[in-house]
């Protein structure tokens, strides 16, 4: 038994009063330790149901310890000192930092027990338990602890947040004044400045404007004329006509789509690292800008991209753009080398919950990925509802070997070609392969005439050799082992490899090695081409051959080289062959595309086709021989280097003619991809959908219990969306999201919008509406936009957004207002417009707009695989080919949107992006930062794209406006701030342009002095707070 | 009437202060205080984002140098003795792979006895590799944590972990949470500065951090003036004058707009970036140019002479900003990853690397600067006891060698335990959270208390663990 600490005094020392039922407890005591000791104790459950047991529990054990532990051990004080809490059974089962806090039927092994005596810890630290209490919890730990607690439900009563209030239509407000508004949208904001007692800014003037609505609907600046023509279309339809102009152009698209891509983490590589080329990511970046600018209806388009391959079609054209629609899932930060393939499932599901719970719902599912939400009404089990139907999804695979995962993509079906074409096609191929196999055979021929080299598919020893013994036990080996046979990132097809056959006369065979038929990786296969010997037993038939020749038709992903073969039996060497000796042949029929090629006294290289470098090469001596061998694609011969005169010639021929056949193998090959089908990113339901389990603390190796798919249990909708059994749930969670009842998805649209255009949202933390959120400047109007959005509209979002364009709130001036700024300083009530920075793409476009050197071509592949080395790395299955990263100078004038984005920061030609808060691709980005660092005004003074932009602008203001300076510095603000000059800019410019002349003419002579001084001049006011921000 | 062009720097403050309405002079004044922002924050206007910051107790260390060794150096090779394994070379393994993990090369895999000979050094006999003969003068400063353990092995997963204590989420490096925490010293350089960066830039990135706390990298170190150290910090093709003037018609003409604007926080933030830009022109140059430093410093860190050099120069480097009162400083070097081949590549890379550490530990001892400055080494992970492709190794997160010296950790001892092969962490593990929460202990701060909300929740380094190291404080 315990001791009592007697500084703490004893039940009778201290002269308190005991309780009469704790006394009564302490007999009943007693008696129970007794029956819990025959083990009934050990496992919980069985006590938990005990009717009496709970009733002890719950009469004696909760108020106590509710009234001594949750201060610091319960949800609903928010804390858990120590990682334990108090409140559930499975609290205390699973403890805090120490591990489980009870162990039930063992009060001497509890924590908390031992904590409570202060013979560990010291709890609860303020004032200890009176002896009463703490025999009461020794009672209850010896009876098994029942505890029919189950875990809290989160805290917050999800009827109080108010994101998920259904959605009201709200009355507009009445103002005072009433000739101020013109959009509905308007009245909410009058009424709001007009309570706080400020007014709306005046109009802003038709420049600004125009620059304004502009950038906000094309990211683009209006071009000269276009302000030409505003400025001088009197008309009360001008600025109408504008909008629409703005919202037909394709520009719109581009630009919104853009948005769209911060909250899908688009990029066109793939990885953690952010190099594994994705050729068909750009399909679903041109689905969303046709989207857009077809406007398409917001909830079409949602159900699209998270369920579009389960959509019925009408066309083999809308069943394509369907599918491509899923890219939204199937595009992502996912760590195909992960070698823990758990995990990165985990991971992906995980990054789909966030970003649907983000983009569209405003919240923070993720969290309830460990834990229930610890403040919004997110329980585990609604986490694990979803990530069933993400799991349920494929998006990517493994299947071995090598440790990468691969990214699915889906054939897409073909569009309808005429059938002419077809034959046309077919045509040119019969005519192209059968020069093809001219130019192949001459080539062999030629290399077969090089002294000492040959090329066939078989290779033969002709000479017999006294190495069949009838019993005797022969080994075959490599005396120098094969340099390479693939690279560690090579991956051979099903059935590629070697074939070493010992031959009778007749041609039988007496025994044969295949190596290592079946899929293998490059690394092992080269460990087992060490230990690649084999052997075999004489069967007294006479001399035999030596055979080599490929397994099985190579599919061009293996090659290498091998010498000095060796025959031993009982140690001795009976023969040792350094392929001198070997005599190509061919056999009719047999392995064609597979070529063995024997080349004397070089430098082989194992390979010198995209993966195994030169590297893998092996060095022979001068008349030493070896077996060079390869599947169908035989690389290239530069690399080897005959010795003697008459090979060199020979081998000159030989390139030249290979390069012959090499390019018809391109065209070959690009034909035959026109007939192959054209895949996309995109997802699909896994063989059988199921529900899923509960990952135990967010790891997958810990599977709680399984959990019905859904959705979250605290959003209202106006009817259950059940998923059916046979499919992953994606339709039914579409339709969920964009339920008539749903609160959240066109709240957190109209919000998006609302900040795109007025720069910050209603609501500011636009991706989440959670507890600790912000609340909506203006709920009133939140709803209603969320209602017009819905219902009016339809889902549009061109006409949401001319409405929003058409608003006088929109249309107010940035002016300073001193009582704005006391009274409302963050302008959280729209006093005037926001001014603000430029997207970083616009400022690029904007760059290049000014400049002249913008390319309005659209859409389209953008990773410039036709680039010489721009496919780095294999390419095989195990290791994914990398991209090299140069574009295309057929593209890299193109809108930001076009030019291929890396799964990392963006460098080379789109530095620019990440120095201007680009949001990282992988992250979801709702609202972009905005910030201000010295290494952004380094960019702008010193990076070669916004040298090089400024010389082109001042290349073309010479060429525009070549007479008059003047007239030259009005030209540059037209191009680039987008108004006129005032007198004092002019004066400003050409003083500076004086000013530098002087300094440059001594280094490059007045003439050229001036040039380089109108460059200075473009370059400064590209890097101009004027040009940066819109008012 | 034009905005008057200064075309010196004097008429340029000249200007600045007499034309301003209260911003310019404040910009301009930020910048000339080497030691900033006490007046300012004293007479209520905005502190620099950097300004010094109150640590939450008396700290033992003042600034870090993180020596990362890209790739994964192998512990039993260089740190970590294991004479069972030695003994068991060739051997099949005595213990279990783990099940969920993909592999490559791995097929009918042997141990691996390690590649160098071992000695005791120092008073402390502390076992290390020959292969480390300079760094084995300094074994009493070392404190070599034998037990690190980081939840992935996969470089950027596990890179990304030890920079920023997150597997996958974009979160704030620990340079970052430092600057953010404590300010920097010298309000003319970057808090985080991290010499030829391995490590990839998410990972000196300040996440949702303001971005002022983002690392900046510099891209070479060596004595080429057409290379600038720093991205974009000049335009070698372009007299300074020119430049000069340029800078001067963007300020006039921002200040202009601003005057007409009459107030805009972020427009008078472009304003102070250009003048701390032209500041970063001046400044760095000096501190990369290695012309005030002795014959005898140079060939303390092996500059001038191979293969030190380069490395040597990044030490060197990392001395300067240290000694200038950088917060962070990272040094890295790639080519650790040896999957083959172990034998050579690891003696290579220990060749390069060997004397510049060690000089870098000297020269901050004869400074007086060890005492208060952290130097953490190490890489994402390890090695594993058994080979790959039969002569490299795989990578290990279960356990693996990194080490610390300098401000406030004990030297001379080692900190848990691998097993007896050197795979798995058995005793007194340190988890990347734990060393995290302890690097973050010893500049004084407390791991729980230095949050940042984000998304609605606060961010910390260690995210929702950690635990400072007790046992190695001094």
């Amino acid at each position: 038994m315990r001791t009592v600490n007697p500084a703490n005094g004893t039940l009778d020392a201290n002269g308190v009063a005991v309780p009469l039922r704790t006394l009564l407890a302490a007999v009943v005591f007693a008696a129970m330790v007794f029956i819990s000791v025959d083990g009934s104790a050990e496992e919980d459950d069985a006590d938990a149901t005990d009717a009496s047991g709970i009733e002890f529990f719950e009469k004696r054990i909760q108020p106590l310890l509710k009234q001594r532990c949750f201060q610091c051990h319960s949800h609903e004080s928010g804390k858990a000192k120590g990682g334990l809490v108090l409140d559930s059974r499975a609290g205390w089962q699973k403890g805090g930092s120490e591990g489980p806090a009870i162990v039930p039927g063992k009060p001497g092994d509890s924590l908390l027990l031992q904590a409570v005596r202060y013979e560990s810890y010291e709890m609860p630290p303020k004032e200890k338990l009176s002896d009463g209490e703490i025999a009461l919890l020794e009672k209850w730990i010896a009876m098994g602890a029942p505890d029919p607690r189950k875990s809290k439900p989160p805290k917050i009563d999800p009827k109080k947040l108010w994101a998920l209030q259904p959605i009201k239509q709200p009355s507009v407000p009445t103002v005072k004044d009433v000739k101020w508004p013109r959009d509905e949208l308007d009245a909410f904001i009058l009424a709001r400045l007009e309570e706080a007692g400020l007014g709306p800014a005046g109009d802003a003037d038709r420049y600004t404007l125009l620059r304004r609505v502009t950038f906000d609907l094309t990211g683009l600046p209006p071009t000269p004329q276009e302000l030409q023509s505003f400025i001088n279309d009197q008309s009360g339809r001008a600025y109408e006509d504008v909008i629409d102009r703005l919202l037909e152009s394709p520009g719109f698209g581009d630009h919104w789509a853009r948005h769209w891509f911060d909250l899908s983490c688009y990029a066109d590589l793939a990885d953690i690292q952010g190099n594994v080329l994705i050729r068909d990511a750009w399909r679903y970046r041109d689905y969303v800008i046709a989207a857009f600018n077809s406007d398409k209806p917001l909830d079409r388009f949602i159900h699209e991209q998270i369920a579009g391959d389960l959509l019925p079609y009408e066309s083999v054209r809308q069943r394509r753009e369907q599918i491509i629609a899923t890219g939204y899932l199937a595009i992502g930060p996912w760590t195909l080398q992960n070698y823990i393939k758990g995990q990165l499932d985990a991971d992906v599901v995980d990054h789909q919950i966030d970003r649907i719970g983000r983009t569209f719902l405003a919240q923070t599912i993720s969290c309830a990925r460990c834990h229930d939400h610890k403040f919004d009404p997110v329980p585990t089990r609604d986490y694990y509802a979803l990530a069933g139907i993400f799991h349920s999804t494929r998006t990517t695979s493994y299947d071995g070997p090598g440790v990468w995962s691969q990214i699915t993509h889906i054939d897409l079906p073909k569009p309808e070609v005429a059938p002419e074409q077809l034959a046309r096609r077919e045509q040119t191929l019969k005519v192209l392969r059968s020069q093809q196999q001219k130019l192949q055979a001459k080539l062999t021929s030629l290399i077969l005439g090089i002294p000492g080299a040959s090329t066939a598919n078989v290779l033969t020893l002709a000479k017999g050799i006294a190495a069949n013994e009838k019993g005797r036990e022969y080994e075959v080996g490599f005396k120098a082992a094969p340099t390479v046979w693939a690279g560690a990132s090579q991956r051979t097809g099903a059935a590629d490899g070697l074939q070493i056959d010992m031959l009778r006369a007749d041609g039988s065979v007496v025994a044969g090695f295949q190596h290592n038929p079946g899929l293998w990786s490059g690394t092992k296969d080269t460990q087992k081409l060490h230990r690649a010997n084999f052997s075999y037993r004489g069967d007294g038939t006479g001399n035999v051959r030596i055979r080599v020749t490929s397994a099985t038709p190579g599919s061009g992903r293996f090659g290498g080289a091998m010498d000095d073969l060796a025959i031993t039996a009982d140690g001795k060497v009976i023969l040792e062959e350094n392929f001198n000796q070997l005599k190509p042949s061919t056999i009719e029929g047999l392995q064609a595309d597979t070529k063995l090629r024997v080349l004397a006294g070089t430098t082989v290289p194992g390979w010198v086709g995209a993966g195994i470098n030169n590297s893998h090469a092996v060095e022979l001596g001068k008349g030493d021989f070896a077996v060079q061998f390869f599947g169908g694609n035989p690389g290239s011969l530069a690399a080897a280097k005959p010795v003697t005169e008459a090979g060199k010639r020979a081998f000159a021929r030989a390139l030249k003619l290979e390069k012959e056949v090499q390019g018809l193998t391109v065209r070959i090959s690009e034909l035959d991809q026109k007939a192959a089908p054209e895949k996309a990113l995109a997802v699909r339901d896994i063989d059988s959908p199921a529900d899923g389990r509960i990952y135990r603390g967010g790891n997958f190796q810990s599977q709680g219990d399984i959990t019905p798919r859904g959705f979250l249990s605290a959003v209202p909708v106006s009817k259950r969306h059940d998923i059916p059994t046979g499919t992953s749930g994606r339709l039914q969670l579409a339709h969920w999201l964009t339920d008539a009842g749903n609160p959240l998805t066109s709240r957190v649209l109209v919000n998006r919008i609302w900040h795109h255009l007025f720069g910050k949202g209603l609501v500011r933390s636009v991706d989440y509406f959670g507890v600790h959120g912000e609340t909506p400047s203006h709920p009133e109007l939140l709803d209603f936009l969320a209602v017009r959005l819905r219902e009016d509209d339809r889902w549009s979002l061109k006409t949401t957004v001319r409405r929003m364009v058409m608003s006088r709130t929109y249309r107010m001036a940035s002016s300073h207002n001193s009582r704005g700024s006391k009274v409302d300083p963050d302008n959280r009530l729209l006093w005037q417009m926001p001014r603000r920075r430029l997207t970083a793409e616009s400022i690029r476009d904007a760059m290049l707009a000014a400049s002249g050197e913008l390319d309005p071509a659209r859409g389209g592949p953008c990773l410039g695989l036709e680039l010489k080395g721009n496919i780095l790395g294999a390419g095989g299955d195990v290791n994914p080919a990398n991209w090299g990263g140069k574009i295309s100078d057929d593209i890299k004038n193109r809108r930001s949107v076009y030019l291929p984005l890396r799964r990392e920061r963006p460098v080379g030609e789109l530095e620019i992006l990440s120095a201007f808060d680009f949001p990282h691709p992988s992250e979801i980005t709702g609202a972009r930062p905005n910030t201000t660092v010295a290494t952004q005004a380094l960019f702008l003074l010193n990076a070669p794209f916004v040298k090089h932009q400024a010389n082109k602008l001042a290349e073309r203001l010479a060429k525009e406006e070549p007479k008059d300076e003047r007239a030259r510095v009005n030209r540059l603000y037209f191009l680039t701030v987008n108004r006129p000059a005032d007198a004092e800019e002019v004066a400003t410019a050409l003083a500076f342009l004086d000013q530098s002349t002087q300094d440059l003419a001594s280094i490059s002579g007045p003439e050229k002095a001036r040039a380089v001084a109108w460059t200075q001049l473009c370059h400064a006011v590209l890097g101009s707070n004027s040009f940066l921000f819109r008012e | 009437m034009p905005i008057p062009i200064p075309s010196t720097i004097a008429s340029r403050r000249d200007f600045l202060r007499t034309t301003s309405c209260g911003f310019g002079s404040l910009a301009l004044n930020a910048l000339l205080q080497q030691q900033a922002t006490a007046e300012l924050s004293g007479q209520g206007k905005k502190a620099s984002p950097l300004a010094v910051k109150q640590p939450h107790f008396p700290p033992k260390a003042k600034r870090i140098i993180f020596l990362f060794m890209a790739g994964g150096p192998s512990q039993m090779d260089l740190f970590d003795h294991k004479p069972q394994l030695a003994k068991r070379s060739g051997q099949k393994l005595p213990y279990e792979l783990p099940k969920t993990e993909a592999t490559v090369g791995l097929d009918n895999t042997r141990l691996l006895g390690p590649v160098s000979g071992f000695k005791h050094q120092g008073e402390c006999g502390l076992h290390m590799s020959e292969l480390l003969p300079h760094t084995a003068r300094h074994a009493d400063d070392l404190c070599v944590l034998r037990a690190v353990q980081a939840d992935s092995p996969n470089h950027p997963v596990a890179i990304r972990q030890l920079h920023t204590g997150n597997l996958f989420d974009a979160v704030p490096s620990m340079g970052s949470w430092l600057s953010y925490g404590l300010g920097t010293e010298n309000q003319q350089l970057p808090s985080y500065i991290t010499i030829l960066p391995q490590e990839g830039e998410r990972n000196f990135s300040s996440a949702f951090l303001p971005a002022i706390h983002q690392g900046t990298a510099i891209q070479h170190v060596g004595s080429s003036p057409d290379k600038a150290p720093i991205r974009h910090l000049t335009d070698s093709q372009l007299p300074r004058a020119v430049q000069r003037r340029r800078i001067d018609l963007i300020q006039a003409m921002n200040r202009r707009q601003l005057q007409r604007l009459k107030t805009d926080q972020q427009m008078e933030g472009v304003i102070q970036s250009f003048e701390l830009a032209f500041r970063m022109q001046t400044e760095t140059p000096r501190l990369v140019n290695f012309a005030e430093e002795s014959k005898e410093t140079l060939d303390l860190y092996g500059i001038g002479e191979k293969p030190t050099d380069t490395f040597g120069r990044q030490c060197l480097l990392a001395r300067r900003f240290a000694e200038a009162g950088v917060r962070f400083v990272q040094v890295s070097l790639g080519g650790w990853d040896h999957h083959n081949k172990i034998a050579t590549g690891l003696p290579e890379r220990c060749a390069v690397s060997d004397k510049p550490i060690a000089g870098l530990l000297s020269d901050l001892k004869t400074r007086g600067l060890l005492d208060d400055t952290l130097v953490l080494w190490g890489g994402e992970f390890g090695r594993t006891p058994h080979a790959q492709n039969g002569d490299g190794r795989e990578h290990n997160h279960h356990g693996f060698t990194m080490w610390m010296a300098g401000g406030g950790v004990k030297g001379g001892i080692t900190h848990g335990a691998t097993d007896d092969f050197g795979y798995y962490g058995v005793e007194d593990q340190v988890h990347i959270n734990d060393l995290h929460a302890t690097m973050l202990h010893l500049m004084g701060l407390d791991h729980e208390r230095l949050t940042f909300k984000h998304h609605g929740r606060p961010f910390r380094l260690t995210d929702v663990a950690g635990n400072v190291v007790k046992e190695i404080l001094a």
